[in-house]
């Protein structure tokens, strides 16, 4: 390979890391100031895009390419800042765990609003006036936009450096980062530098996703493939670090023109194909990192915020509990003699869900730690059982009993790795194994199928009428529930809300915090992967969207929205989202806009207790 | 025999040099208060002694056994317990699951996925509550609790694993004067019939000379004085310090 194959690539690479920092960039401010992990950052990119585009669109020329990126800046700003001023202001005192619940709902808005006015389509850019052509460097045609992208990065940076060390605003902010206390103690109006960081990040945001617009069309998928890219870069460069977010960017961009470039590489008589690295090679890298640096590359070991210290009271089941519980099995098995076959199907999925949200919560709630990649046991017990099959000739019930152990050793190996982290950067090492998983079940062909997946995985004869498929699905998560429930209060589940109530304690008191952390890891996986092996059978099918960042974030959305603090919390959240998420499929295909809204304004009403207002109003949840 | 040997330990944070070149020992039974001025360095040294922090240099010895850079849970196995300067109780649990988490933990159950933790050893730890006198709050939340109620719980969880050494960072801090002594009165009695040594801190001279056996003082990370209660108040170099406007 020559310097002239792997010039463009590498230059393709550099103009990527640009966008990258801005989008990052912005991201980290806002973080490192608020302390809010706000998902909705790559929904502002997205806007960016969309709004760049539709300019261009109507204002020809250059007037319109530039002009079109300086209006989409300002405009997503002003979508920040309306995010900020309208949702987020209301709710800096809540638990962190809430203000990601409704970061959520804004993605999921955002989208549904991107939607309507954009349509489904993707939508092609223009190139850019005055930088379309190629300048040759090195024997090697290099687009001249890129070369302008290259140079937007480090002046950003500089930009950005100037302003947090020369203006008074900007030494605030970086105080506001590094000790929030103090910012309070100066009396400074907080409210106004919260909005102004928040106008800041999501105008780089919106800077970042309209200057790709001659590189990348426009798509609905671009909010989540974004804010993963950000939280990667400033994860990897270390939270609240600008330095390291330009350095990460920089890493990343490299690296992953680097694989292209390198294609198919023969080592040891095997062919490595190292393009195929690029969907994870910045999972890989950040899993590395954090291997070694658990704060990044320049983060510093500042007191991750655990979400799980605002977790309120968890009272034992009594007697009651358990009767009801029973109750409410008894009362779904019935289920099958009064509703018909649609009902039955949407009732299938609401158990499954229900067991995945409950082992999600197994996690988030008595474990504190807080998974963004818990799909990757879901879909990894999917692809168990599928496989088991398929190709290896099992029983159906067999498959489906040997699952919950594989997805357990899974659970071992990723939790081991996992618990040495805290808060959000355990949160993202787990996103980045979840990433790892589904571009494994994306590329490995002659196994999973790649992207079309495996089809014709239909349930045993004795199981396929869907009232038998039902009570199957019955019969194996309300004990798995149970058992999620049980292992809470055993003493095991204590030890584990000692070591996240109070650490230092726990220790004290012999309990290996680290240790305990791990173990939820397997259990918490195993009711993933069984739920994952119940799914694949009731649909017949899979693809490697089984494990996607999506469904890791639906399961999130099931858990915050019935609340951590409760047992029955969860299985409430995932009966809700899944059954609404159904019933305005039926009327509408906007179901995330009022998903969305409904999430909005439930944390609205209620800033610190949608959970006990929904409690009330499922009382005793049983396994619904 | 010494149950607890500090020598020469070291630490430093930074440019601080929090603990400089600390030596000293608690006999079996004894209670010796570690005083000083803010920032002396007495957390720090309980964080070397108790396992929170690895000390630069130094060593800690346990019944003639060395035990430096231990993590706390193996000294709790040891029979090393501790309350801490800030209270940490699990917020999440009512007070007497605080004290079943920590007798499962000393009866090695933390792992255990069966069985009902509100029920295991229930009876056990009511006893401790009652030993601290809250058994009447056995029930409620431990978020409820009044400050000094949340100190007798966090001795009573320490209890647990019938320790040898007991450290307790400023154990009264916080409380009325007369519920310090009363708490300092329940320590003296829980530990005295048992043997137990008694190692803490205390910003309350009244409190240190009632119920100390012995004095360390601590200053900025040296240990200037040590001795029976009463030639250390006469020492001029403490005197110093602790009225020269420095305390
Ligand atoms: N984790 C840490 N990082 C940096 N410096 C520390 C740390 N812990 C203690 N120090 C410093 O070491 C010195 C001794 O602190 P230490 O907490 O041991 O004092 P102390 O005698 O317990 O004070 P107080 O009476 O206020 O509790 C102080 O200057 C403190 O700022
Ligand atoms: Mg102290």
């Amino acid at each position: 390979m020559t310097f002239a194959d792997l010039a463009p690539q590498l230059v393709n690479g550099l103009a990527n890391a640009s966008t990258l920092f801005l989008l990052a960039s912005g991201l980290s401010l806002i973080f490192g100031v608020t302390r809010v992990v706000n998902f909705a950052h790559g929904s502002l990119y997205m806007l960016g895009t969309y709004v760049g585009i539709s300019v261009t669109e109507h204002v020809s020329g250059p007037l319109g390419f530039w002009g079109g990126i300086v209006v989409a800046g300002l405009a997503v700003a002003v979508v920040g800042v309306l995010i900020e001023t309208l949702v987020l202001k209301r709710i800096y005192h809540a638990p962190e765990l809430f203000q990601l619940l409704a970061t959520f709902a804004v993605v999921l808005i955002v989208k549904d609003l991107a939607l309507i006015v954009w349509g489904a389509e993707d939508i092609l850019g223009p190139r850019a006036p005055g930088l379309k052509e190629a300048v040759e460097i090195a024997g090697s045609a290099i687009p001249e936009y890129d070369l302008f992208l290259i140079a937007m990065g480090p002046v950003v940076l500089g930009l950005l450096h100037l302003l947090l060390s020369r203006t008074r605003w900007g030494v605030l902010v970086r105080a506001a980062t590094e000790d929030r206390e103090m910012v309070g103690a100066l009396g400074v109006n907080q409210a106004w530098l919260f909005t102004g960081v928040f106008a800041l990040g999501s105008l780089l945001a919106g800077l970042a996703g309209a200057l790709q617009i001659p590189r990348e069309p426009a798509s609905l998928n671009l909010d989540l493939i974004a804010i993963t890219d950000a939280f990667v870069v400033v994860v990897v460069g270390g939270l609240g670090s600008l330095h390291g977010a330009f350095v990460a960017a920089l890493v990343i961009g490299i690296v992953k023109a680097l694989c292209v470039a390198l294609g198919t590489v023969e080592v040891a008589g095997f062919g490595i194909d190292f393009t195929r690295l690029t969907l994870v090679v910045e999972f890989l890298l950040m899993a590395g990192t954090l291997a070694v640096r658990p704060f990044g590359l320049f983060g510093r070991p500042v007191a991750v915020s655990e979400p799980s210290r605002s977790v309120a009271a968890v009272v034992a089941p009594g007697k009651r509990f358990h009767v009801g519980f029973v109750i409410g099995v008894a009362l779904l098995a019935c289920a099958p003699f009064v509703v018909d076959e649609y009902l039955l199907v949407l009732g299938t999925d609401i158990l499954v869900f229900a067991l995945f949200a409950a082992s999600l919560h197994f996690l988030m709630g008595p474990g504190g730690m807080v998974s963004f990649g818990h799909a990757a046991f879901f879909g990894a017990g999917a692809y168990v059982a599928a496989l088991l099959v398929r190709q290896a000739g099992w029983s159906m019930l067999g498959a489906i009993v040997a699952t919950p152990f594989a997805a357990a050793a899974l659970g071992l190996a990723v939790g081991w790795f996992c618990v040495r982290l805290a808060g959000v950067y355990l949160a993202m090492l787990t996103l980045a194994f979840a990433q790892i998983a589904w571009s494994i079940a994306f590329q490995w062909d002659d196994v999973t199928g790649g992207s079309n997946g495996l089809v014709g995985i239909w349930p045993a004869d004795w199981a396929s009428a869907k009232r038998d498929y039902y009570w199957l699905t019955l019969a194996f998560c309300a004990p798995a529930v149970w058992a999620l429930w049980h292992v809470t209060h055993a003493p095991f589940g204590h030890a584990l809300r000692a070591g996240r109530d109070a650490p230092a304690r726990a220790e004290a008191l012999g309990i290996h915090v680290r240790r305990t952390r791990w173990f939820a890891f397997p259990i918490a996986a195993a009711g993933a992967g069984l739920a994952g092996a119940l799914f694949v059978f009731s649909k017949g099918s899979l693809s490697p969207e089984v494990m996607a960042i999506a469904r890791s974030v639906d399961g999130l959305v099931m858990v915050l929205l019935g609340g951590v603090q409760t047992l029955t919390g969860p299985v409430a959240g995932a009966a809700l989202f899944t059954w609404l998420q159904d019933e305005t499929l039926r009327h509408t295909e906007y179901w995330r806009l009022v998903l969305g809204a409904v999430i909005l304004a439930l944390v609205l009403a209620f800033p610190r207790g949608v959970v006990g207002s929904l409690s009330a109003l499922f009382p005793k949840g049983g396994a619904r | 025999m010494n149950l607890l040997e500090a020598r020469d330990l070291e630490k430093r944070y930074g440019g601080v040099h929090a603990v400089a070149g600390v030596s000293f020992s608690v006999a079996a039974g004894e209670r010796v208060a570690l005083i000083g001025p803010n920032g002396a360095g007495k957390s720090t040294c309980f964080n070397l002694i108790g396992g929170q922090v690895r000390p630069d240099a130094g060593s800690v010895v346990l019944d003639g056994k060395p035990v430096t850079g231990m993590k706390p849970r193996a000294l709790f196995r040891r029979g090393v317990a501790r309350t801490f300067q800030i209270t940490a109780t699990f917020a999440s649990m009512s007070v007497v699951e605080n004290v079943q988490a920590a007798i499962a933990s000393h009866l090695g159950e933390s792992f255990r996925p069966a069985g009902s933790a509100t029920h295991a050893h229930r009876d056990a730890a009511l006893a401790l509550l009652a030993r601290v006198g809250l058994d009447a709050q056995s029930d409620r939340h431990c978020a409820q609790l009044a400050y000094g109620d949340s100190k007798r719980l966090e001795l009573a969880m320490a209890l647990a694993n019938a320790p040898r050494l007991l450290l307790m960072d400023e154990p009264t801090a916080g409380m009325a004067p007369g519920e310090r002594h009363a708490l300092m009165d329940l320590v003296t009695r829980l530990t005295a019939s048992d043997g137990v040594s008694v190692l803490f801190t205390e910003h309350d001279m009244d409190i240190v000379f009632a119920h100390a056996d012995r004095l360390l003082v601590l200053d900025r990370g040296r240990l200037i004085a040590q001795g029976a209660p009463s030639a250390v108040r006469a020492d001029p170099e403490v005197q110093r310090i602790y009225l020269g406007g420095h305390a």
